[in-house]
């Protein structure tokens, strides 16, 4: 009997029943065995029981007795310092003890073998059953050596590479099955997908993500801390699984409608009864079930990678979540990766300068006096003074943002009712620059919270820090002021520049969400975000030839991924002389960015990457406004398709 | 038999395709008129008949396929089909479309393909398996099925074609040179089987530039030339010659052939004579199909092309019983002593050589064929000299 024959017959056993029922006892065994397992083991750990320990005896201590009436002020400060120290650590023992329970919690651990349980045995039931236990074994018998030979690296990248590989395959034949049984749209969309998954230029996609996104472990850090792993992790993860995704859905969509129009494959379609709105949404719901397919296998290795890191030791810590360090309850590392990067956080940037109107229109018409005095001939319109009032409130905000040596501003963060009722443990978040930001260049900054003695931070330059807040600290209109001294309030000592807090560089940020529902929403619009990229490529098909319909949807991806980029650009993008002149060619291309930006201002504002990394929520309100968006846009370009292809010859391609 | 469209222009139903005026400039980039393909063309094709739009290359056949199916828009002039547009969806479902050219998706097998165009029609899943099995045993591509169409030869993929356009059971068949890129015997399976569909009423309209594949299958033609008719009408109105009269007999000595020639020049009072005396010949093609009976009874093995079986069931499904096509008694099993053409013995030791001219007792192992038509063919013909030569009781005119 030959090899294929030998396949032949195997495969027959796996698409059989009885081969189905035993497996799915055996697989319904291992699972019970596995969470009886993990129950044996999660019963003792003795670091975390110890630290724990700490930290709730510390939490616990009794409060002082309330002062006297007459108590003096230094004594209230005192008093009120020990009170948001309580406070951190109270948050503190509730963060630690969320993550710890989350780890031995008996439900999420029985999900979590319940998922990995029904995956398997749905394997199994699509008749993939031995073809998995095949790889599985190839793969061992290729990385156990590599493994033994020292090659580490080599081994997880097989490794990596074959995990993903089959929970493709998985996903891909349950998104054919998804896309079955009869009429047009659903015929043309499994087609579609098969047209992808065939195709040289799909599988070679497809083959170079699932390397990449196997191979980014390897080019981490071992010794960087391990928030800074974890953050270049996602950011890798997530980016490079998009921007391939990205770049191939946009290509193969203007080819699938291109090509068979080319080839006169598409004769064939609309010749049955098959409408043009049909065809095009047959041909986006198999790129979008595609994506999807994607999508699952590409987050679910960044998910799972993700928690494999989490598992690792911090920076000071001898296992996860035990300090190496006798009587640290969390390092600093540890601390920062729950809080900061495995996380959802509410950002809330400090409100801006008050500015008395009239005030200030009497300094906009004193500065265009003056120019007046200086040039006699200068008569003021109304376009001046336009400009003159935007100019002198981007200085009034620049010196909102600069403090100089020695000086103090005060800064206000309103909105915080939320984090009060939470009793959520607040971050401020700075950065400073300074001259030319020197890397060598550490700096002081003071910092004075209402009621509290000063805390001094060190920093360098262009750097984000980051200060614990309790929110006891919110006054009762929700809002939180701060007092920033550029220098050491304790020494007296000044910072020799004055320092510029950058647009971005000041921001309080609390705990709204659990990183796996952030994770999940940046899923959910990365999938949106690639329909929409989906419908261009269609769209554009219907009535160029590939090569311009390619080059116009690469060309509108690229503008729209570049929109965050280009917004901050033009925030310092002047079409003015410094002495008023307008520069009319830079008039036009300022007109025509900021109408880029305008239009793929929701698509460049969601960030959802850069959020997930940052461990920034990405807010339900926030994502239904921006998919309702990208569907009202993803739903116009189809209608403009639909039109054009109703109207075109379909016997007339590109002019023969 | 079932009956073939002949109806009084009165009572005749509404045509399936009607094209009125038809016109189409193709224009350049700038606008400028580069090419009249089809120039002011007006026909109809009636229900139940088979239609043949001919012509040499260039000639706008094509072009005009194109605009009924509504690939392409007229510059002038109307068409309609069903009564309807051309870009009316919901006509589609009743029309079967084979392009010149099979323009399949690479990727999938042959079976993948006709699943998928099955799919676009609505069909369910059990009607669809019945029907691909039937359709690829029909096309001989049965054991073909599980290969990409990437793979099959050019014959192959014109046969899948054809089973793609017949999938839906379509009212209106259209064949834009089905028999392109098809060996002899695949001509022939193509012929019967618009001569079968033409039998169960459905409406084929065929487009060639191979005169002999239509001229056996097409009851109405219209012929082109510079994309504007030439010539339009059936078989006989435009083929036959009226003024001409062919006898065929067993071979005669020249004595006989002299006396025949001298009986003429009597009875037309010298008016008419026998103008050429030949050998018949046979077609190139029942000499094909024979050799391959001949062989494939002596069981000869072959690594070629397998050929195709029945017609599927579904579309003979409703039809009356056809006479056996040269393409059924292929596919079926060998009989035992059956004389192969052309060795086959004389009709008869007694008769004289001309009366076998109106036998009506079949030549053993010669089936029967009724060539399509025949019974509208050949009506006007003077009967009365063969009645004379063979010195017989008239026959009763043939229905």
């Amino acid at each position: 009997m030959s090899w294929r024959e030998h396949f032949s017959r195997l495969d027959r056993i796996q698409k059989g029943r009885l081969f189905k029922i035993v497996a799915t006892l055996v697989l319904l065994g291992l699972a019970g065995q596995g969470f009886v397992t993990f129950v044996i083991l999660s019963q003792g750990r003795g670091g975390e029981v110890e630290a724990m320990s700490a930290l709730e005896r510390a939490a616990s201590e009794p409060a002082p007795a309330a002062l006297p009436a007459d108590a003096s002020e230094e004594a209230r400060r005192a008093a009120a310092a020990e009170e948001a120290e309580r406070t951190v650590l109270r948050a503190t023992r509730d963060l630690v003890s969320n993550v710890l329970s989350a780890r031995k919690d008996r439900t999420g651990a029985a999900v979590a073998i319940g998922a990995a349980t029904g995956v398997a045995l749905a394997i199994v039931w699509l008749g993939l059953g031995l073809t998995f236990l095949g790889l599985g074994a190839l793969v061992l018998g290729l990385g156990s050596p590599l493994w033994a030979l020292g090659w580490t690296g080599a081994a997880s990248l097989v490794v990596g590479v074959a995990a993903l590989l089959v929970s493709f395959a998985a996903l891909t034949r349950v998104g054919r099955i998804g896309l079955g049984g009869t009429g047009p749209i659903r015929g043309i969309a499994r087609n579609t997908l098969d047209e992808a998954l065939r195709g040289k230029v799909g599988l070679v996609f497809i083959i170079v993500l699932l390397f990449l996104l196997a191979g980014i472990p390897l080019r981490l850090d071992e010794g960087s801390p391990l928030r800074y792993r974890v953050q270049s992790f996602l950011s890798q993860g997530t980016g490079v699984s998009f921007g391939i995704l990205g770049l191939f859905t946009v290509l193969f969509a203007a080819a699938s409608v291109t090509f068979e129009q080319r080839d006169r494959i598409i004769w064939q379609t609309m010749t049955k009864p098959v409408s043009a709105w049909q065809y095009l949404l047959g041909k986006w719901l198999g790129i979008s079930a595609l994506n999807a397919v994607m999508l699952g296998v590409c987050a679910s290795g960044v998910f799972l990678f993700t928690d494999y890191l989490r598992g690792q030791p911090a920076l000071g810590e001898v296992r996860a979540f035990v300090p190496r360090s006798p009587g640290t309850l969390m390092t600093e590392d540890r601390v920062m990766l729950e809080s900061q990067v495995l996380a959802a956080n509410l950002k809330v940037p400090a409100d801006g300068p008050t500015v008395d109107q009239a005030q200030f229109e009497r300094s906009v018409e004193s500065r265009l006096e003056a120019q007046k005095a200086a040039s006699p001939m200068f008569e003021p319109t109304e376009k001046d003074r336009q400009f003159a009032r935007r100019k002198y409130y981007e200085e009034l905000i620049q010196a909102y943002r600069t403090i100089e040596p020695g000086q103090y501003e005060y800064y206000r963060f309103g909105g915080l009712q939320p984090a009060q009722r939470r009793h959520s443990l607040l971050t401020l978040r700075f950065k400073v620059q300074a001259g030319g930001n020197e890397p060598d260049q550490i700096y002081r900054i003071g910092f004075i919270f209402a009621g509290m003695e000063p805390i001094v931070q060190e920093s360098g330059l262009n750097q984000l820090q980051t200060i614990p807040v309790p929110s006891t600290l919110i006054d009762s209109a929700g809002n939180l002021d701060v007092m920033i001294i550029n220098g050491n309030p304790a020494t007296g000592i000044a910072n020799p520049l004055s320092i510029t807090l950058p647009p971005d560089g000041l921001s309080l940020a609390y705990r709204a969400a659990t990183f796996e529902g952030n994770f999940l929403r940046v899923v959910g619009v990365l999938w949106v975000k690639l329909a929409f990229l989906a419908m261009v490529g269609l769209a554009a098909g219907t009535f160029l030839s590939f090569p311009v319909a390619a080059l116009v949807a690469i060309g509108i991806y690229l503008i729209a991924e570049g929109t965050p980029f280009l917004g901050r650009s033009l925030e310092n993008y002047s079409s003015y002389t410094p002495d008023g002149r307008v520069i009319y060619f830079n008039v036009a291309v300022e007109t025509v960015a900021t109408g880029i930006a305008w239009v793929f201002r929701v698509y460049g504002n969601l960030r959802p990457v850069e959020r997930l990394v940052q461990g920034e929520l990405l807010e339900w309100r926030t994502v239904s406004s921006a998919v309702g968006v990208l569907l009202a846009w993803t739903g116009a370009l189809y209608g403009a398709g639909v039109a054009i292809l109703r109207r075109r010859e379909l016997a007339i391609y590109s002019g023969h | 038999m079932a009956q073939r469209l002949i109806n009084d222009p009165a009572d005749r139903p509404a045509p399936v395709v009607a094209v009125q005026n038809l016109t189409r400039v193709f224009k350049d980039f700038w606008m400028r008129d580069r090419a009249r393909a089809v120039d002011d063309l007006s026909f109809e094709i009636h229900p139940r008949e088979v239609f043949g739009l001919l012509g040499p290359n260039g000639s706008g056949k094509s072009t005009t396929i194109k605009m009924i199916l509504g690939l392409l828009k007229p510059t002038r002039g109307r068409i309609s089909v069903f009564g309807r547009l051309p870009s009316d969806v919901a006509i589609k479902k009743r029309i079967g479309y084979l392009p010149e050219e099979s323009y399949m998706y690479a990727f999938l097998t042959g079976r993948e393909t006709l699943e998928y165009y099955a799919k676009l029609f609505g069909l369910d899943h059990a009607v669809r398996s019945r029907r691909i099995d039937e359709l690829l045993e029909m096309v001989g591509l049965t054991h073909a099925q599980h290969r990409p169409v990437h793979e099959y030869s050019k014959g192959m993929q014109r046969r899948i074609g054809l089973a793609q356009a017949l999938v839906n059971d379509p009212d209106l068949l259209i064949l834009d040179e089905p028999t392109t890129g098809l060996d002899p015997i695949g001509t022939r399976q193509v012929k019967d089987l618009i001569n079968e569909l033409g039998r169960r009423g459905k409406t084929v309209l065929l487009s060639s530039h191979l005169l002999a594949d239509v001229e056996d299958c097409v009851d109405r033609m219209v012929i082109l030339y510079g994309g504007a008719k030439r010539a339009e009408g059936t078989c006989d109105e435009l083929l036959v010659e009226q003024d001409r009269t062919t006898i065929e007999t067993d071979s005669l000595d020249e004595a006989t052939i002299s006396a025949v020639d001298r009986l003429i020049r009597e009875r037309s009072r010298g008016d008419r004579s026998v103008r050429r005396v030949a050998k018949p010949r046979q077609r190139l093609e029942e000499f094909f199909l024979d050799i391959v009976e001949r062989a494939r009874e002596a069981r000869l093995s072959t690594s070629g092309a397998m050929y195709g079986g029945a017609t599927a069931r579904f579309l003979t499904e409703g039809a009356d019983e056809a006479p056996e096509s040269i393409i059924e008694r292929l596919t079926a099993e060998p009989a035992p002593d059956v004389p192969v053409a052309p060795d086959r013995p004389p009709s008869g030791p007694d008769a004289s050589v001309i009366g076998s001219l109106v036998s009506e007792r079949p030549v053993p192992g010669v089936p029967r064929e009724e060539p399509p038509g025949a019974g509208r063919r050949g009506a006007d013909v003077d009967r009365s000299l063969i009645d004379s030569l063979v010195e017989r009781e008239p026959e009763e005119p043939s229905p």
